[in-house]
């Protein structure tokens, strides 16, 4: 636990101080770009070489990876992007994590003094072999494509007209919620799948019986920790000061959300990353007070959030048909309020919100059902509650 | 006002699927005929749409029975285009005759397995005719995602340990499929600067020499994952493992699965690859007719080398991948209209096979293995109600009938469609080729779709004596009517299929026309104007 | 920067099939998160992306070309998110293998 909190408080962290720093630095010259990528590139094959027996290790490496990938996308002026993949960098590490604990370990054939037949040595040079073409493969494509100069495409239309006709500056926001906003619903539906989907795979399943005893870092004697439950840890443990913490940030971090919807159809932003923000902010509260605690205190009910998204979504886009255009159009209104004065509200907003929903709802459903496994293992056999019992509080 | 109403019809095949999903999310916990007679609804309205198209595409309400809806009201090219045509049309009609038939089957046990059953179902036709419907590249691999995401979910439905090794593998190969699809969306614009498959034809025409490499490269990487998809050889090695291992709806579904990666490559390539590509024409027409050989001989060898009925079903189904192929690979509309009719037939009879199978197994093993495989792994939460639905007199004779009848189609034997299927593939391979342009590729191809009928009818023979002769069936099994009627509904289809056989051929025949001469196509989705301001709103 | 960039790619793209075609679930995870970088890089700079180029339109006469190419960098947002999707039912898919078959190989039995 300890560990998971640590890397990934760090995975959290770290990657976000440090893009916009070197973000500014690569945009004026390149050797900075190559050494960039060099590093990309040593954590790729790094995370390739550690990935068999040192699961965290690749992990971190793999991060790695992705945080450059970020800068890229940032250096290369997608702000969208680059925010975008820094979030889901998150949240698949945070998954990952949770998963991690369920894997066999696994120690290196020098220390069981296995040897590896030559079979498998074979079978290595030949996926070596594969791996190696295709990725020169891969290079020699998009170097060609890439210094062979662009041709008119569809996108000027889409620059000219975003802020005239689509009603926002930021052209990628306007294109995902507008003109292409029907790839934006297929893709909500598509999380929306997973998640349920992971729900029911989880709802039923038994961890495999050599993984149910706790790891030997939370068994340790000499450890206070190791004898408090989760909730005593949160409590009164090891865990109250950032747990405190954490308990006050949580506002901020849903300010933050906030922050990024509103202004997403004309800055970086918009319903997706918001979304996967407030679900970073749900599931660190989690992590850091204990499931039992959570959910004896807040009535989370991601299937409600996927099935409103969904909803709002729908009625957003087929409400241009009261209005006698085809499903989708967006319209802009212009309100008056008393307070704020003359504001402007895209229908393309709506749309959003329910973007924002379903990430919230699809996020929260799958790190929570991953939650409840070490909540069922952790449990004695004898126990009173059952895990339908536990799940029914999410539905 | 009436005008604008008919065109909304275009959309309804993906909204009334998506609706009645997140309407299920939050029924998700009610009782379970409200759950059961929503997705019905939801399916027959789906029917009742995409008949209310077929008449609207074949009454010409639309200049050459091609409508076209601008979702968003973006114009063509830079919107997201749907395009209903014949063959959408034909597409449609199958999958919500096939999602009815499958649903109906589920409703006594394996809609009562597990949860979210039904969304995931729903969710899996929204896929399914998104794909038909969509004129758009990359709009297609999102309704793909949306069909794969959902396949997934339900191939793990009411899962045990066979189902969580099957599906291990049927989602990282579709994974990867995933990837190559994006590398070639994204080398198709990069070469052309347009995602519309409309525009991207008309753009292919007119392409400098390097773009026109760029485009083959894309092509080629599109198809390797499309033709995985549709399990074509030597990529189909992770068909027979996911279809023998999924539940028997499921499995009916999965079939047609296969068929949207068939449909895909007809579209694409008779649309961008057509004889009016100029430097393109027919790119890659060899590889798709010996690939497609080289599928119905793996298929046939899997056939008959397979004793259990899933798997034999499986390779049934590899087999039709196969001929369906190589047929299209000539590019000629008497035999694209024949492959569309073997596609109906094959997709159909398969459908119903994996259905039936279940039945069957419980005549074999009358300790309903299949009920034991499934409890195995805990997943059964309410214990399926013996009583049921009502018990069938004479359930022996009617599975026997039944698998007679699906026999007889996926052999390709008469009177059933399947015969008429094949017949007029081979009407068509030797009318349109002289004896001596057949060559001895289409030779080879006649040739194994004869042996492969051949070595169908034995293995389902062996089949069929082992379990309806030679079995020890101590007492008649339990047949209820609720799963026996939709396999006797999709048998009855094909029948009918055969009794008017003339005007599905003849409908066949046009939309073949239609889809081999694609300038009509290109025209009618590049001139679809937006809806201008109607009310004077900005 | 063109030469940087696509050695970049081929090198995430053959680490992650390299990763792909291993036995073992996690090593295909991770593999399948590699090849999603490099897909995502990949189908972003077909729309040759530029240094220095601006992503958002603040007034309404501008010149296109002063701007970053948008639809590839929606192409790749949905990309990203359908790439998350997967890469998380994988890992559940997993999971659950492991605790049914009681091995983290890709064939659900250790031999082989």
């Amino acid at each position: 636990m300890i560990l998971t909190v640590s890397v990934i408080a760090a995975a959290a962290t770290w990657p976000r101080d440090m893009s916009f720093e070197l973000g500014d630095a690569t945009n004026n010259f390149d050797p900075a770009f190559a050494l960039l990528w060099l590093m990309g590139c040593a954590c790729a094959v790094g995370a390739a070489w550690q990935a068999k027996y040192h699961r965290l290790r690749a992990l971190a490496l793999l991060g790695g990876t992705g945080v450059i990938t970020c800068i890229t996308f940032l250096a290369l002026s997608a702000p969208d992007l680059a925010l975008t993949q820094l979030m889901v960098e998150t949240v698949t590490a945070i998954l990952i994590l949770l998963g991690l604990r369920w894997l066999p370990p696994r120690r290196p054939p020098q220390e069981l003094n296995l040897v590896i037949p030559w079979t498998v040595w074979g079978r290595r040079s030949r996926d070596l072999a594969v791996a190696f073409i295709t990725g020169l493969g891969m290079a020699a494509l998009s170097y060609w494509v890439m210094i062979n100069p662009a041709h008119q495409s569809i996108s000027d239309f889409f620059v000219l007209r975003a802020l005239s006709e689509g009603g926002g500056s930021n052209v990628v926001n306007v294109l995902l919620v507008d003109f292409r906003g029907f790839d934006t619903m297929g893709e909500i539906c598509v999380l929306t799948i997973v998640s349920l989907t992971v729900y029911a795979l989880l709802r039923r399943f038994r961890p495999a019986p050599e993984s149910i005893q706790l790891p030997v870092q939370q068994t340790d004697s000499v450890d206070p920790a190791s004898s408090q439950t989760p909730h005593q840890q949160a409590s009164s443990g090891y865990l109250m000061i950032p747990g405190v913490y954490l308990r006050l940030l949580s506002p901020v971090i849903a300010m933050i959300a906030a922050y990024l919807f509103m202004r997403g159809h004309n800055l970086p932003g918009g319903g997706f990353v918001a979304g996967l923000t407030f679900a970073i902010a749900i599931i660190l509260q989690y992590m850091l007070a204990g499931t039992n605690w959570i959910e004896t205190r807040l009535h989370l009910r991601p299937h409600r959030w996927l099935s409103f998204g969904l909803m709002i979504v729908l009625a957003t886009a087929t409400g241009a048909w009261l209005f006698g255009y085809p499903f989708l159009t967006s319209h802009t209104a212009h309100l008056a309020l008393p307070v704020l004065g003359e504001i402007h509200v895209p229908s393309a907003f709506l749309f959003d919100l329910g973007v924002f929903a379903v990430v919230v709802g699809s996020t929260t459903l799958i790190l929570v059902a991953l939650a409840h496994q070490s909540l069922r293992s952790h449990r004695q056999p004898g126990s009173t509650q059952t895990d339908s019992q536990i799940l029914k509080e999410l539905n | 006002m009436m005008e604008q109403w008919s065109s909304h019809l275009i959309i309804l095949p993906i909204l009334l699927p998506m609706v009645s999903a997140a309407l299920l999310i939050l029924f998700s916990r009610r009782n379970y005929s409200l759950r059961f007679g929503l997705s019905a609804v939801s399916t027959a309205a789906q029917f009742a749409a995409a008949l209310c198209l077929l008449q609207l595409v074949e009454k010409d309400h639309w200049s050459g029975g091609i409508g076209v809806y601008l979702a968003a009201n973006w114009v063509a090219p830079f919107g997201i285009a749907l395009v209903v045509d014949r063959l959408a049309v034909l597409m449609l009609l199958l999958t919500s005759v096939m999602g009815l038939g499958a649903l109906w089957y589920s409703y006594v046990r394996w809609g009562r397995v597990g949860v979210h059953y039904f969304s995931l179902f729903q969710f899996l036709l929204m896929g399914l005719n998104g794909a038909f419907l969509t004129g758009d590249l990359f709009n297609l691999f999102v309704f793909f995602e949306v069909m794969l995401a959902a396949s997934y979910g339900l191939v793990l439905h009411g899962y045990n340990s066979v189902r969580v090794r099957a599906s291990m593998q049927f989602i990282v190969v579709n994974l990867l499929c995933s990837l190559l699809f994006l590398i070639g969306v994204a080398l198709i614009y990069a070469a052309t600067g347009t995602l519309n498959m409309a525009d991207i034809a008309a753009k292919t025409v007119a392409l400098n020499a390097t773009d026109r490499q760029l485009l083959h490269i894309a092509a080629a990487i599109l198809a390797v994952a499309f033709l995985t998809k549709s399990a074509i050889w030597p990529l189909s090695f992770w068909l027979p493992t996911t279809y023998s291992a999924a539940s028997p709806p499921v499995a009916a579904m999965l079939v047609l699965v296969t068929k949207v990666g068939i449909y895909t490559v007809l579209r694409l390539w008779s649309l961008i690859f057509s004889h009016e590509a100029g430097g393109s024409a027919y790119f890659g027409a060899a590889v798709l007719l010996w690939g497609g050989v080289g599928t119905i001989a793996f298929g046939l060898i899997g056939m008959y080398a397979s004793q259990e009925p899933g798997r034999l079903a499986s390779y049934s189904a590899i087999i039709s991948s196969g001929t369906l192929l190589a047929v299209i690979s000539y590019g000629q509309v008497s035999l694209t209209s024949a492959a569309l009719f073997y596609l109906l037939s094959s997709t159909l009879a398969v459908a119903a096979f994996m259905l039936l199978i279940e039945l069957i197994e419980r005549i074999r093993n009358p300790a309903a293995a299949m009920l034991a495989l499934t409890m195995e792994a805990f997943a059964i939460e309410d214990e399926p109600g013996e009583s049921a639905g009502v018990a069938v007199p004479g359930a022996l004779a009617f599975l026997g009938l039944a698998f007679a009848g699906c026999a007889l189609i996926m052999a390709g034997l008469p009177p059933l469609s399947g015969f008429i299927a094949k017949f007029s593939i081979f009407h068509a391979l030797l009318t349109e080729h002289a004896e001596t342009t057949l060559g001895y590729s289409g030779w080879t191809l006649l040739i194994l779709i004869v042996v492969s009928g051949f070595a169908a009818v034995l293995a389902l023979m062996r089949f069929g004596v082992r379990t309806f002769w030679a079995s020890p069936v101590s007492k008649t099994p339990r047949l209820q009517v609720t799963e026996a009627a939709p396999i006797f509904a999709l048998v009855l289809i094909c029948v009918l299929f055969t009794v008017q056989a003339g005007p599905l051929k003849r409908y066949l025949d046009r939309t073949a026309a239609s889809l081999h001469a694609p300038q009509g196509y290109i025209q009618q989705v590049l001139s679809q104007p937006a809806v201008p301001n109607p009310g004077g709103a900005p | 920067m063109e030469a940087v960039l696509a050695l970049s790619i081929g090198v995430l793209f053959g680490s992650g099939v390299w990763l792909v075609l291993r036995p073992r679930t996690f090593q295909v995870i991770t593999g399948l998160l590699l090849l999603s970088y490099a897909v995502n890089l990949f189908i972003f700079l077909m729309g040759r992306a530029k240094l220095n180029q601006a992503p958002i339109t603040l007034t309404e006469n501008i010149d296109p070309a002063q701007f970053a190419d948008p639809l590839p960098q929606a192409l790749v947002l949905t990309a990203i998110v359908i790439g998350f999707a997967s890469t998380a039912l994988y890992l559940v898919v997993l999971l659950a293998s492991r605790g049914l078959t009681g091995t983290d190989h890709v064939d659900g039995k250790e031999s082989a």
